[in-house]
């Protein structure tokens, strides 16, 4: 038996093409999981030792007054369920010197008002420099019990242009960029800011995210982990076990972080300026600001790090619904292509290193361009099906390996956060393990539609959609292909 | 193929098994590390010590001694010499030392370095030389602590090395004292470039007057 799906076909011709297209298929396949198994391989190498070793450090909850301070931007679109849970959390970090900023994107719900019931805020009249262009700023109210707490209020313009709104305000060298709808535990900005105190030439920590439905939560750390009993939430969370654990520990180690993520990310607020902002064009903005960073810095030639903590400092709630699970994911997969497409000179450039050698190509095989093979694979599958070229032994086989390899990424996720975190216990990791098997049954092929919807609404140029259509007046940022 | 495939089936299988193992351990590590915490953070926070102390497994040397370090850095220190004098804390900080994992060995060394014992100066010698950031400044806290002339290097180490923490570096310099780092500092600060003197600047505070001006 041939290692692919060739029965017999007479024609030479026919013969080859279909072979080729099938090695071409199989090393796709490699490949991809061949790096997967790598990056899993360096995280189990390294992520239990460190994790340990950061637990028995005697030293580990030292809080000098001297850290840095840093500026927390909550970008804030109708979040009036869950604001006050993401503020409370913030406001209450173990960390001597940081303001929180709720920066309020012209929501059409009480967003607003409950913060101002809650905290007493007043209007106060304020003069904000403008570093990056950015929708003005309508009003600003702080609160005179919580001197650390102010909310901007503005127009429509987006996740990435509130952000610049706050950028242009905040007071700190540190930029803590956070979502409006997750928790952060008590030790959040300690953790965030570690890497930059270790290592001068840091320039953004990303950090690990956990799932919170149905966790229990008050504020600080999370009460009590449990696994939902949703099993389209469990299927995330072996995803996100997936993304956090196993592969971004191993592109950290090599500086090739490739998302800073938008829910918990710490950025120097000048490289951020340097950069021109966070872009107000594209669905989403954390995937782009950090291959832009990457970018500009390599461009430049400068020495810098994108750092990563692989513990959970954030919690949010995942969809638990297919509708909304379809959106987030078509959502993200239309933002990879705009990614791909502005950053294509990135790719295989001189001065690009691991990043365009190693970590953009993966990004453009594995993520942007896996729904068009997937698709191509079923499409061939089903003309060779036709034309009778296809020996059923052996896709049964290949169905066997895909279904084997799938289970086996999501285990290598699963056993390193049973080695190092522990985050669920015996009976959840039970039920995730048994998820591992659906995961590529029902988890995956859904996914994969939904990034090839995302893929085709880029293609389109479809409307970007939600509350991002109205764009603001910012000024382009940094354009790694016009400079 | 076919070999490929069950290749994988079985390393998943293998896999789904080490998850299962590793649960059930993680468990029952949890409840036996609950129970010694408790017990041994309530000696070391009390006001004298108990008739008898517990007897310390082997298993539970590395949980011990991980308390009286948090202990100790806490604050509560008499108690804690008092302590550590009445169990043999020095052997059994030095059997963790020997032992293989990072996070036992920094455990160890750093309860060796606070009782400021002269047996941890061959393994700290050694562990300084090399290894994780952490590690090696917890050996040169140890041995500063233990041998006064030890006080140099550290401070060269830190004018040197941009990987130590510096909250954590200042912890130790609190330690030592100005009195220990003052001369140290200033023949550093002496011969530093501009990046070194950058990276001693924290703790420039630690110098005494009369050496400065010298």
């Amino acid at each position: 038996m041939t290692p692919f799906a060739v029965h017999r076909i007479d024609n030479p011709t026919a013969a080859l093409i279909v072979l080729i297209v099938e090695v071409l298929l199989f090393s796709y396949f490699l490949v991809v999981n061949a790096v997967y198994l790598g990056t899993a391989l360096v995280a189990f190498v390294r992520l239990p030792r460190l994790v340990r070793l950061l637990r028995a450090d005697p030293l580990r909850d030292l809080t000098p007054a001297s850290l840095p301070g840093v500026s927390v931007l909550v970008p804030a679109y109708n979040e009036e369920r869950h604001i006050l849970r993401t503020v409370e959390s913030l406001l209450n970090q173990d960390y001597p010197n940081f303001e929180v900023i709720v920066v309020d994107d012209g929501s059409t719900d009480a967003t607003v008002d409950v913060l101002i019931e809650r905290y007493g805020l007043a209007l106060s009249s304020e003069i904000h420099p403008i570093a990056i262009p950015a929708v003005p700023v309508r009003a600003t109210y702080r609160s005179s019990s919580e001197r650390r707490f102010r909310i901007l209020v503005k127009d429509n313009g987006g996740k990435g242009d509130a952000l610049n709104a706050g950028i242009n305000v905040a007071g700190n060298r540190l930029i803590f960029a956070c979502d409006g709808d997750s928790v952060y535990t008590k030790d959040a900005l300690k953790k965030m800011v570690e890497p930059f105190v270790d290592d001068s030439k840091t320039v953004g920590v990303g950090s690990s995210i956990g799932v919170s439905n149905d966790c229990l939560l008050d504020y600080d750390p999370i009460v009590r982990k449990r696994l939902s009993k949703n099993w389209l939430v469990r299927f995330q969370v072996l995803d996100y076990l997936n993304a956090f654990l196993s592969s971004r520990v191993g592109w950290a180690r090599c500086n090739a972080l490739t998302i800073v993520s938008g829910a918990s990310g710490l950025w120097r607020k000048d490289v951020l300026i340097e950069a021109g902002g966070f872009r107000t064009d594209t669905k989403w903005e954390d995937l782009e600001m950090t291959i832009r960073v990457h970018h500009m810095l390599r461009k430049k030639r400068r020495a810098y790090r994108i750092r990563y903590t692989p513990f959970s400092i954030c919690w949010t709630d995942v969809p638990d619904r297919v509708t909304s699970l379809w959106n987030q994911r078509v959502g993200w997969h239309r933002h990879v292509s705009e990614c791909m497409s502005l950053h294509r000179r990135l790719l295989f450039s001189r001065y690009a290193g691991v990043v365009g050698w190693v970590m953009l190509p993966y990004l453009m095989l594995a993520e942007w361009l896996s729904p068009l093979v997937v698709l191509f694979g079923l499409l061939f599958g089903l003309v060779a099906a036709y034309f009778g070229f296809l020996g059923y032994f052996s896709q049964v086989v290949l169905f066997a390996l895909v279904l084997a390899l799938g289970v086996l990424t999501s285990c290598c996720a699963l056993l390193l956060d049973e080695l190092t975190f522990d985050t669920y216990p015996l009976p959840d990791a039970l039920r995730l393990l048994l998820c591992t098997f659906f995961v590529v049954l029902g988890f995956r092929p859904l996914v994969t539609l939904a990034n090839l919807a995302g893929f085709w609404r880029w293609a389109t140029r479809a409307p970007i959609g939600g509350h991002r259509d109205i764009v603001g007046p910012g000024s382009p940022p940094y354009d790694p292909l016009r400079s | 193929m076919v070999w490929t495939t069950i290749a994988v089936a079985l390393a998943a299988f293998v896999l789904a098994i080490g998850i299962i193992a590793t649960s059930v351990l993680n468990l029952a590590r949890k409840r036996s590390a609950f129970v010694v915490t408790q017990r041994w953070r309530s000696i070391f926070e009390g006001e004298s010590l108990p008739d008898s102390v517990p007897l310390i497994r082997r298993s539970q040397v590395a949980t011990v001694l991980h308390v009286w370090n948090d202990c100790y850095v806490a604050g509560a220190r008499p108690q804690l010499v008092r302590a550590a004098r009445a169990v043999n804390f020095e052997a059994l900080a030095l059997d963790l030392v020997r032992r293989r994992r990072e996070d036992e060995r920094l455990i160890g060394l750093f309860a060796l370095g606070t009782m400021r014992s002269p047996a941890v100066v061959p393994v700290a010698i050694k562990l300084a030389a090399g290894g994780p950031a952490l590690l090696e400044l917890v050996a040169y806290r140890a041995l500063a602590l233990v041998d006064e002339g030890m006080v140099l290097p550290f401070v060269q180490k830190i004018a040197e090395n941009d990987e130590w923490n510096v909250a954590k570096v200042e912890f130790v310099c609190v330690e030592l004292g100005a009195r220990k780092l003052s001369r140290a500092l200033n023949h550093v600060v002496t011969n530093a470039s501009g990046a070194q003197l950058e990276r001693l600047r924290p703790f420039l505070r630690f110098c005494l007057p009369q050496s400065t001006k010298a």
